[in-house]
């Protein structure tokens, strides 16, 4: 019966993939790969302009890349910031950037009449934004202001410190953004320098999405934007300094807790994970199940032992997620000042009986059914579809990943995903990260030595 | 704010018009297709259908808010929402999320003061066994002993990461209780600590009885379906489930306009502490409830003013040469019986609470003078159609839009009206709406601060 139904579920999602594939279409402007979705439902467009680079280009100046393309609306020599921003939010128009650490996207959504309209205004802030200091001064204090009080968030305080901690010395652990003291370092000069760089020099595509007259939009990027795809453009490689990150990943303890303790908290935030190298992350879909079993839902394994049996959280997941060269796995959760030994012994009793015991074969097939048939979802929204393919561009693997995920995922079995989360997930290998009330410190103190030692951090050597 | 999901784009579902300036209202307008049909025994089904994908949206909303509890039961109404997924008579504990998730589908809910919301993302080959799993819930939920003493302390993490270590959360809890003291909405939807420790499984058997009924129940589909297929099942699943017996006259009662005069004392400002490094705070005033002109005509003048990095309190008082806040922005929140406007926003690091408050109060005179203009109107207006298209993008905001609109209006399409009312608005009403409530209001000023000063770095 199982199977029966597992074989009904691929054959309507193989007929949905392929109606999908079919909506896609391959151009090329003025010599840049453009991936064009036509969708006529919605008088409305999606438009995202990836760039080959990221943070991984800012050497000696950490956030200059997401810097230049923040605070691309703070004036030009013809517009204020004021009349930039009035400008687009008039067409109802969002604009905004987003910079990995190899990678950068521009994006505006909007209604498609208006959209060579807002597409003119961003060009001329791409090329003529000039960062005016006191313009750019107003900003950065207030990102220094949001830096010094995030302590006042302790879920977004964890995520950067526990990222910084857990990727340490690989190339990729300084924040895209930098830190407070990197911010005084940014001129008008060095901004304006790094659009350029980034406008003239890199390798650029065009993502897409809405009805076919929105394809007039060409002429404006080539004349306005004046974008041009080069043979020479720049792509980021790190492969060299991921072989060193190997190094250095060897030689840091991952087997050890780092507890960053914050004032008067009554939660304590808790992360378990690592650095995957670059061959830990060829095999997404194994990852994926792996994934969806451990801590993909509510019937994840851990949120089977620790919220509904033990109600020790309200929330745990996990997550292993990768770039072109390096991937991170953790698990992420929440407890009580007075559970959280009590929450990691029932993480490592979770994932132990997962190793020595296997997987049930019922298990397996529910976490695999549950990838199967949500697959669809991620055609629904043509941005998050269109970002897939963004994606799958940037880590050099072909669209057939997503359109026959379905014929890859039956090839696993419950071994291969036990093993995944042995080798990802295994407790001796984890940097275990806990952030709260400094009250708690005596109480980690007692948890055994085999989870490592106890390295006490202070969250603002990360802000 | 209400607006985001009542901006329901049910409509201009052609090309809106070329005009730069603003899209024509009156464009024809298809709207969604949708089939209504009310089973005898009270429970309105809505089905609109979406071949694109073989995927499913499926909602359900009960008619049962925290307004419902009566003292001593706070948090009763999130309590059984938590527990509804904890298995019923036909399918047994810890079927219902298993099923829908091996199947690839998701489910979760949320409750409000005034309505508690069931949904599902699914697979369209899904859909018989979701419409037999909701019914069999809806008629023999088991509320184990077991489950129900686990899912208390779930709800207590809820409870401290939503509000207690949240200054904004603390903000919200408290904004309620002080503008609708004395009403059902000042009581805390997630529940008094006290009232969670005491609630019995009793006391939310009888609320489940009481409440969960089909004529007190809407049920949305969007997506890939048969609709008269699917019609039929859920008049095999759901129409021997019987209609609520005075139910309505209970609900009467407690919707008695009288309960819902505040007894909040104006002119009056509290103080919290949290683990803010800078004071947050929110100035709030007596709002509208939801439906009535007004109530959209606030929903245009709380989005002029503060949403957008354009608008005017951003630009005053955020990336002006003086910041004083870091964020400030404006909210009109529209509940069934009563609603709040306010402000809410941080202070800039530096710069002492009094004195940002002292220019602040000392401006809020000027705003409806500086900040409404003929060009602003038709921004927002336009920020809005965009949005509102946004959400129409998806099967669960077709879902949820034509749910909340049936609820709310008595009209599944109602967005095409709401986006007719909010072009209609002119210039002059949004002035004159707020010269009424920021020029002759009083107000109550919430202010939440840090709880150890040393917190900041450069302090």
């Amino acid at each position: 019966m199982k199977i029966l139904l597992l074989g009904i579920y691929f054959i309507s999602n193989l007929y949905a993939s392929t109606e999908v594939e079919k909506t896609i279409k391959r151009l090329n402007w003025n010599g840049i790969d453009v991936i064009y979705l036509e969708d006529n439902r919605f008088p409305t467009y999606d438009i995202v302009m990836y760039f080959a680079d990221g943070a991984l280009s800012d050497g000696g100046n950490p956030g200059e890349t997401k810097h230049a393309f923040g605070l691309l609306d703070t004036g030009t020599s013809k517009f204020s910031q004021k009349e930039i921003l009035d400008q687009l939010e008039f067409l109802g128009t969002e604009f905004g950037s987003d910079v990995t650490h190899e990678y950068s996207t521009l994006s505006l959504t909007g209604l498609s009449k208006d959209l060579n309209t807002a597409m003119s205004q961003a060009c001329h802030i791409l090329r003529q934004s000039n960062y005016p200091k006191d313009v750019i001064k107003k900003e950065l204090d207030l990102e220094r202001s949001d830096l010094q009080t995030i302590v006042s968030s302790p879920q977004a305080l964890a995520e950067r410190v526990f990222r910084e901690v857990s990727l340490a010395n690989s190339p990729y652990a300084y924040p895209v953004s930098g830190k407070i003291l990197d911010l005084a370092k940014f001129t008008p000069e060095s901004l304006r320098a790094k659009t350029d760089s980034f406008l003239n020099h890199v390798k650029k595509r065009i993502y897409l999405t809405g009805p076919a007259s929105i394809l007039s939009v060409e002429k404006i990027l080539k004349e306005e934007c004046q974008l041009e795809g080069k043979k020479d453009d720049f792509v980021r490689v790190v492969d060299e300094r991921i072989k060193k990150s190997r190094k250095h990943h060897k030689e840091i303890s991952n087997n050890q807790i780092v507890f960053v303790p914050v004032p008067d908290a009554n939660q304590v935030q808790v992360k378990i994970g690592r650095l995957l190298n670059s061959e830990e992350i060829s095999d997404r879909t194994g990852d994926l199940l792996a994934m969806e079993f451990l801590g993909g839902g509510f019937t994840s394994r851990l949120m089977r032992e620790v919220r509904v049996k033990r109600g020790l959280t309200y929330s745990i997941g996990s997550y292993i997620s990768s770039q072109k060269q390096y991937g991170r796995a953790a698990i992420s959760t929440f407890t009580k000042n007075d559970t959280v030994n009590r929450l990691i012994e029932v993480i490592e009793e979770t994932l132990l009986k997962i190793k020595n015991e296997g997987i049930k074969e019922e298990d397996f097939h529910n976490s695999r059914g549950s990838l199967v048939g949500s697959h669809p979802f991620k055609f629904e929204a043509n941005k998050s579809f269109l970002m897939q393919l963004l994606q799958l561009d940037h880590v050099e693997r072909p669209y057939a990943e997503l359109f026959n995920f379905n014929e890859a995922v039956v090839k696993y079995n419950a071994k291969d995903i036990q093993d995944t989360i042995d080798n990802v997930f295994g407790l001796g290998k984890q940097i275990i990260f806990i952030l709260g009330d400094k009250s708690i410190e005596k109480d980690l103190r007692k948890l055994p030595k085999k989870y490592g030692k106890l390295r006490v951090v202070d969250y603002k050597k990360y802000i | 704010m209400w607006f985001k999901s009542l901006l329901l784009p049910c409509i201009f579902l052609v090309s809106c018009a070329t005009s730069t300036k603003i899209a024509d209202p009156k464009a024809p307008s298809k709207g969604l297709e949708v089939r209504k049909v009310v089973l005898d025994n009270g429970l309105t089904v809505l089905i609109a259908p979406n071949h694109k994908l073989p995927i499913v949206s499926y909602y359900t909303l009960f008619d049962v808010g925290g307004r419902y509890e009566v003292k001593g039961t706070t948090g009763a109404t999130h309590f059984l929402e938590h527990l509804m997924f904890k298995g019923a008579k036909k399918y047994g504990p810890g079927k219902f999320d298993t099923l829908i998730e091996k199947n690839g589908g998701m489910t979760n809910a949320y409750t409000t003061s005034d309505a508690t919301v069931y949904y599902q993302n699914i697979p369209s080959g899904f859909v018989p066994t979701m419409i037999d799993l909701e019914a069999d819930r809806l008629q023999h939920l088991l509320l184990e002993p077991y489950s129900f003493e686990s899912e208390r302390k779930v709800i207590f993490e809820e409870r401290k990461m939503r509000y207690e270590n949240s200054p904004s959360g603390i903000l919200h809890l408290m904004m309620m209780k002080k503008v609708f003291e004395g009403t059902p909405y000042g009581q805390s939807v997630i529940g008094d600590v006290a009232d969670l420790e005491a609630l019995s499984r009793d006391q939310v058997m009888s609320f489940f009885k009481t409440y969960y009924t089909p004529d007190n129940a809407v049920l949305a589909i969007a997506g890939d379906v048969d609709v008269d297929k699917t019609l039929e099942l859920i008049k095999e699943k759901y129409g021997s489930i019987p209609r609520s017996i005075g139910l309505m006259e209970l609900k009467a009662k407690r919707d008695e306009p009288s309960h819902y005069i505040t007894q909040a004392k104006f002119n009056n400002e509290y103080k919290y502490y949290s683990t803010n490094s800078n004071p947050k705070f929110v100035l709030a005033y007596n709002g509208e409830k939801l439906g009535t002109r007004r109530a959209f005509v606030l929903d245009i003048l709380s989005f002029m003013l503060g949403t957008g990095g354009s608008s005017y309190l951003t630009q005053k008082y955020v990336k002006s040469d003086k910041p004083i806040f870091s964020e400030i922005s404006l909210g009109n929140y529209n509940l069934r019986h009563a609603g709040v406007f306010y402000f809410s926003g941080e202070v800039m690091e530096g710069v002492p609470f009094e004195t940002a408050k002292s220019q602040f109060l000392g401006d809020i005179k000027n705003f409806c003078q500086e900040g409404i203009s003929a060009h602003a109107l038709i921004k927002t207006k336009n920020q809005f159609m965009s949005a509102a298209y946004q959400e129409l993008k998806t099967n669960a905001g077709a879902a949820s839009s034509i749910m909340m609109n049936e609820k709310l209006y008595g009209d599944y399409n109602f967005s095409t009206k709401e986006m007719e009312i909010y072009q209609s608005i002119t210039e002059k009403e949004v002035k004159d709406s707020c010269l009424e409530i920021l020029n002759h209001s009083d107000h109550i000023l919430l202010s939440v601060w840090d709880k150890n000063p040393k917190n900041t770095e450069s302090k």
